[in-house]
């Protein structure tokens, strides 16, 4: 149990580490994370699952440098455990745990971001007078708090889903209403991210065309993930 | 460890002391160096360290660009004025370049393929789907900063030139298809597994309503907060028809 909560923490650290600091290699994306969430708790079909609903919501974002943007990763964590304890009629419920601990993400990348404008206000002098070792000490000091606030996100994220746990399980009728709204909103998100971007006319078709032909892709194969076993 | 690869790590983490104050500034500094202890003279290098920690924002995989092309400059001796005209340039090509390619290209593309994969084959493929980005990104990394340290200051004309400029638009067009095909694959056959009892056509009606609630209200309405919101309802009206 022990074991599995600090894999589970290390886990959401990661996620939180590589969307700030790096190396950006998509660890931070919730289809990833759930994925490794779900392998560590013996419930890999379930990360898949969860992960793959959250990251409709993570398809929206564009993580550019100074805008604010929610961190989905360690969230995702909390959510693949509430629905491994519970079961799969819960993963909508999980999925809007994941949610506000993203929400506390983007206000705590903010916070982050502020403490390191603090900690470089000091250096300036030494920086103006060209010392390496402060440049180092910034950016050492930048990866400890970036990595300090991803574990205590994750571990937040944890709590908030072990102590809704009660909840989670007195409201699994209403389970399926819950999980039908956070998918069509994550599928609603994503395509209007997709919009935004997309730009011209000719893309936007494209962009429908891909959409019919996902959709149709899945009810020609049947539930998302298939029974792959493992 | 040779100096260029010391400055490669580092550039795997250029980001860690981002500030609104310097955007990306330190993480350049921290990058830059390796590159600076070696071969620059020790009158120049106090300056170089100095200006190196300057204000400066690009894409992470791509400001090797930037760093290699620093290092060269300083190394050549270009005066300093110039160095600060060649990042005020280069921030902004490179962060538009590495949002098409990187951002909103390759990414959702990828992410595209662990969807469809994670559904179809195992929990595996979003594994190896990182892996594919990891090498990537060293590439890429790597790429950067062995060009911006051959071309120093005419560093423009290869941002120009390079295959990621070219290749920019085709990119983003997978992208976009990828993770669209990928997206709805996930939302109706998830449906079908967490909310059996909700015909599919509720899920889709749903969703466009939500895509236009989020178009017309822009950035202060993002879909995670209209999905806690709806719910968070959904869930209290429950209470109140099951008392």
């Amino acid at each position: 149990m022990m074991t599995e909560f600090f894999l589970l923490l290390l886990v959401g650290t990661i996620a939180g580490v590589d969307l700030v600091s790096g190396p950006q290699i998509l660890l931070a994306r919730p289809i990833v994370v759930g994925t490794l969430a779900g392998l560590i708790l013996g419930d890999p079909a379930g990360g898949v699952l969860v992960g793959g609903i959250l990251e409709l919501y993570a398809l929206e974002v564009l993580p550019v440098g100074s805008t604010r943007y929610p961190d989905h990763g360690p969230g995702v964590v909390a959510a693949v455990w509430l629905t491994s304890q519970l079961g799969t009629s819960s993963a909508g419920f999980g999925v809007l745990v994941a949610l506000g601990v993203a929400e506390l993400g983007g206000w705590s990348l903010q916070r982050l971001r502020r403490l390191n404008g603090h900690a470089l206000a000091l250096a300036t002098p030494a920086l103006a007078a060209g010392d390496e070792r402060a440049i180092t000490s910034l950016q050492l000091g930048g990866l400890l708090r970036d990595a300090l606030r991803s574990v205590v996100l994750t571990a937040i994220g944890l709590l908030v889903a072990r102590a809704l746990f009660p909840y989670a399980l007195a409201e699994g009728r209403a389970g399926e209403a819950v999980s039908a709204v956070v998918i069509a909103i994550g599928l609603g998100g994503a395509v209007a991210g997709a919009i935004r971007t997309s730009g011209s006319q000719k893309r936007g078709a494209l962009l429908a065309a891909a959409l019919v032909a996902g959709w149709s892709l899945a009810t020609w194969v049947g539930a998302f993930p298939r029974p792959w076993g493992w | 460890m040779r100096a260029p690869y010391k400055s490669l790590f580092r550039l795997l983490t250029i980001q860690a002391a981002w500030t609104y104050e310097r955007m990306g500034g330190i993480g350049v500094a921290h990058a830059l160096i390796p590159l600076l202890r070696d071969g620059v003279p020790d009158d120049r290098r106090p300056g170089a360290f100095s200006r190196s920690a300057e204000f400066f924002n690009s894409h992470p995989w791509l400001a090797g660009l930037a760093v290699g092309a620093e290092a060269r400059a300083e190394r050549d001796g270009t005066p300093p004025e110039q160095i600060q005209r060649l990042r005020a340039a280069l921030g902004g090509p490179l962060g538009a370049l590495g949002d098409r390619v990187i951002w909103t290209g390759l990414f959702p593309a990828l992410v595209g393929l662990a969807l469809l994969g994670g559904g179809f084959l195992g929990w595996w493929v979003p594994l190896a789907v990182v892996g594919v980005a990891a090498v990537v990104r060293w590439e890429v990394t790597r790429w950067s900063l062995r060009r911006g340290l051959e071309s120093g200051i005419r560093v423009a004309a290869v941002i120009k030139e390079s295959a990621l400029s070219r290749a920019g638009s085709a990119i983003g067009l997978t992208g976009l298809v990828a993770s669209a095909v990928g997206a709805a694959f996930v939302a109706r056959g998830g449906g079908e597994r967490v909310a059996p009892g909700i015909p599919p056509w509720v899920i889709a009606v749903m969703a466009l309503m939500g895509c236009g609630m989020v178009l017309k209200v822009g950035a202060r309405l993002p879909s995670q907060r209209l999905a806690l919101v709806l719910g968070v309802l959904v869930l209290l009206f429950w209470q109140v028809l099951t008392r």
